[in-house]
């Protein structure tokens, strides 16, 4: 049951997930009824779900909105973007209820959450007709907490019948004849209290012939009766007769739902009984079709059946039934969709994947070991080994792949609201959202990625009118694009904003320290200072403090899985941050050199090309440390001299050429060892200081290799060279 | 709290003269008698100008006289139905039975 019950939460916010993607779809096209019905599906699911588990509290909210959406859906209630707004605050608002019953608060909300929900049910009841709150809240059969006499305004509701009156089904026992009772009598009471709309005498039951005693009552009554008393004055009616009859009250406007459980209950041909009260006028054609829908989602057993015996019968229209039945058809394609898809714990999954890196390292293990060993046999079998190692790990990395889209889209909520707040008028384009990305990324990428947004919505995009005066759209655009790069996935964050102010980014990059007055930077250098910690020019943090979260906290959070992040803007044009990310967190192709005794990996998708240089040619290089590769300058760096090694190296040392983000560089390495598929495993909390390792792994011969930091590397090198041409122009000035 | 049923017989068409009340106390009497009519005769027909009262009971078993005569191929005539049969009928929104 708490594993159901888990399952419910997930599902719940997945469905609430599309509820808010398709009402936002709903919003920007008011006649797109393929978003309604989604979101009418979403609320319907929910609310039968919570029904299910008890939590009334998300059941009686999500009945009302479904109501809404019924009637949304008949055309009854205009599609605007009012109630596209209303509908989108009563989403939250369930997510508030599936939060409070999932942390186990029970459903204990507190009174601010009373009142705003109150609120909402009243905006919603002005869409439904006046005074139906309560009546739509209280379906329980039995409760009298229902104080409210019907109301007939002869609208319909949506999912509620359109008759206005009660509705009563009354079962007589067998034997309340012997028992002096008349139902006769106690429907005859009924007139005393208003009017009764519509009978139906129902007596299919009644045996033939012998079978039939006239002594035993076989009759049924399915009563319409509209009149100024509640369900306590109705109940009382029959209150003689309560032990030995069955008897069902429906408040007027119930929903078709409630139909279609009362006759469940009532009956074994609960179609006849449907068709009977669509014949009295309790229920029209179209709620009937609505009851056969449901029926058959809920799994009726030889539905089809029943169906062609009814128009056979002349019972139901054809129509009616076809509609049904296509309906039936849908869902069941839904449902085998859905059969499609296993959930996992993603415990389970990260422990597999742990697993899995043990075995490639012990694979690579065993294959240098095999290298090292002269049996030809070994070595075919081991590379085969190898070959399935590494076909079980990429299966088993892309089932943690996900598209980005998903949370992308999560994000429309977030510009639609804060530009709404802020007086903006701002699209959401969004580019790749097929881009698949390791879903541990994903998750640790939201909140960045939203405070990027935030940014860029609050500082970045000005008002329309002011963007109108700066010769601008009105309508001012946050792209959201991810593709692939050499080993990496991008995500940029555009805007078409003011871009940012390199003056201003200058004083205070001086003021902090992080440059001097003097030092000539480029514009691009200058504007990544914005993620370091403590970065805000007064007038552009003002908004978003409060929120938490600094550039250098993004930044932080980017970094702390293997990512990096830039920033481009031209002023007046607009601002692009770029996020680079790794394929994958744990495991990593990599390509393994070595520098005096120590082995180290470079992921391999970093890696474009290696190539072999002459010691001497290195060490006359004078000023800068540049080389020339196929005519194009690269900046290098010998890692011996890096990691402090002190002896000199190899007449022809190697050199690997990087590329991250776009830029190139080039490591100086004694030597080139070969391709290593190797499992990224932290550095104990000791070396937490070393900056340009960012792992560590076991090789074959049991020696530990460590994993270059290829981004922070190529930063280094560039920063260096600028202070060396900087120091060259300086002196020379 | 009486029936009385008066029977008569004219070229294969039972006639039942009934007068009193068709009640819980009245219809196990009257159902055994109608019951051997069915199937046997080609017309039953029932004088009920002497009903003076019915309850649900009765209602029950005129419903169930109308359908099984119809399933039997026996024709059922209602002749003379007064006031106090037309309105439970009428109640229960059945349509009252009628003779030719």
């Amino acid at each position: 049951m708490t594993d159901a019950k888990s399952i419910f939460f997930v599902e719940s916010r997945e469905l609430l997930d599309t509820m808010e993607k398709s009402l936002l779809t709903l919003e920007k096209n008011n006649s797109d009824t393929e978003s309604l019905d989604a979101v009418f599906r979403a609320v319907h699911t929910i609310k039968g779900n919570s029904g299910m588990f008890g939590f009334s509290s998300i059941e009686d909210f999500t009945h009302i909105i479904e109501n809404i959406l019924e009637s949304m859906r008949h055309g009854d209630v205009p599609v605007d973007n009012k109630i596209s707004e209303l509908l989108l605050d009563c989403r939250d608002f369930i997510e508030v209820l599936v939060n409070a019953c999932d942390s186990n608060s029970g459903q204990a909300l507190d009174t601010d959450n009373d009142e705003y929900r109150q609120d909402l049910e009243d905006a919603l009841m002005e869409y439904l007709g006046s005074g139906t709150a309560d009546l739509l809240k209280d379906k329980t059969p039995g409760t009298s907490s229902l104080e409210t006499g019907p109301v007939i305004n002869g609208r319909d509701s949506g999912d509620t019948v359109i008759n206005d009156c009660w509705h009563i089904s009354l079962r007589p026992g067998k034997e309340v004849f012997n028992l002096g009772l008349d139902p006769f009598s106690f429907i005859k009471y009924l007139e005393s209290l208003g009017e009764i709309a519509a009978l139906r005498t129902i007596y299919d039951d009644m045996p033939c012939g012998k079978n039939m005693d006239p002594e035993l009552c076989y009759l049924g009554f399915e009563i319409d009766f509209r009149g100024n008393t509640d369900r306590a004055g109705l109940a009382e009616v029959f209150e003689f007769m309560q032990d030995d009859c069955e008897i069902r009250i429906l408040p007027p406007k119930s929903s078709v739902s409630d139909y279609v459980r009362m006759i469940e209950e009532l009956s074994d041909e609960p179609m006849r009984i449907g068709e009977i009260l669509r014949e009295i006028g309790s229920i029209t054609d179209s709620e009937l079709s609505h009851m056969l829908e449901m029926q058959k989602s809920n799994g009726e057993p030889d539905t089809l059946h029943i169906g062609n015996i009814l128009v056979q019968e002349n019972m139901v229209q054809q129509s009616v039934v076809n509609a049904a039945l296509e309906k039936q058809k849908s869902m069941k394609k839904r449902d085998e969709q859905n059969r499609k898809l296993i959930r996992i714990e993603a415990d389970k999954l990260d422990n597999l994947i742990n697993l899995i890196g043990e075995l490639v390292i012990v694979g690579s293990n065993v294959r240098q070991l095999a290298g090292s060993r002269d049996s030809t046999g070994l070595v075919e079998v081991v590379e085969n080994m190898s070959r399935l190692i590494e076909e079980i790990r990429e299966s088993t990395m892309n089932v943690r792949m996900v598209q980005i889209g998903e949370t992308f889209q999560r994000f429309e909520r977030v510009v639609r609201d804060l530009s709404r707040e802020r007086g903006k008028e701002i699209d959401l384009v969004i580019k790749g959202g097929e881009t698949e990305l390791d879903k541990t990324l994903i998750d640790k990428m939201s909140d960045p990625l939203i405070h990027l947004i935030r940014n860029a919505l609050d500082h970045g995009i000005d008002t329309p009118d002011v963007r109108i005066k700066k010769g601008k759209r009105a309508r001012g655009t946050i792209t959201l694009n991810a593709f692939h790069e050499t080993g990496s996935i991008v995500i940029e964050v555009k805007d078409d904003g003011n871009g940012l102010d390199t003056e201003r980014i200058f004083q205070k990059s001086v003021d902090l320290g992080l440059i001097s007055p003097d030092q000539n930077i480029s514009d691009y250098d200058l504007i990544q200072n914005i993620f370091e910690p403590g970065f805000s020019t007064a007038e552009k943090v003002t908004n978003i403090s409060g929120r938490g979260v600094g550039m250098d906290v993004v930044r932080k959070s980017i970094e702390s899985i293997r990512g990096s992040v830039q920033l481009e803007s031209e002023k007046g044009t607009g601002t692009i941050v770029r996020i680079h990310l790794p394929l994958t967190l744990a495991i990593i192709d990599g390509f393994m050199v070595s520098v005096a005794d120590s082995y180290y990996v470079i992921p391999l998708d970093m890696v474009l090309e290696c190539t072999e240089v002459q010691r001497a040619e290195l060490d006359s290089k004078e000023g800068g440390n540049f080389l020339n590769l196929r005519g194009d300058v690269l900046p290098f760096i010998r890692m011996r001299e890096f990691f402090g090694e002190e002896n000199a190296g190899p007449e022809k040392p190697k050199v690997v050429v990087v590329e991250h983000a776009g830029r190139r560089a080039g490591l100086v390495v004694d030597d080139l060892i070969g391709e290593f598929q190797t499992v990224i495993k932290p550095l104990g909390r000791i070396f937490n200081g070393l900056r340009w390792i960012s792992g560590s792994t076991i090789i074959g011969n049991g020696e530990v290799a460590y994993i270059l930091d290829i981004q922070k590397l190529v930063q280094n090198i560039r920063n260096t060279d600028l202070s060396e041409i900087s120091a060259g122009e300086s002196a020379r000035g | 709290m009486k029936l009385k049923i008066k029977k008569s017989a004219d070229n294969g068409r039972s006639m039942f003269s009934l007068a009193g009340e068709i009640s819980i106390y009245t219809v196990k009497g009257l159902k055994k008698l109608i019951d051997t009519e069915f199937g046997k005769n080609a017309s039953v027909e029932l004088e009920m100008s002497g009903i003076d009262r019915i309850d649900t009971a009765g209602f029950q078993l005129l419903l169930y006289m109308q359908r099984e005569a119809e399933s039997m191929n026996t024709e059922i005539l209602f002749r003379n139905v007064n006031e106090a049969v037309k309105s439970v009928f009428n109640f229960y929104r059945e349509t009252c039975p009628t003779g030719a």
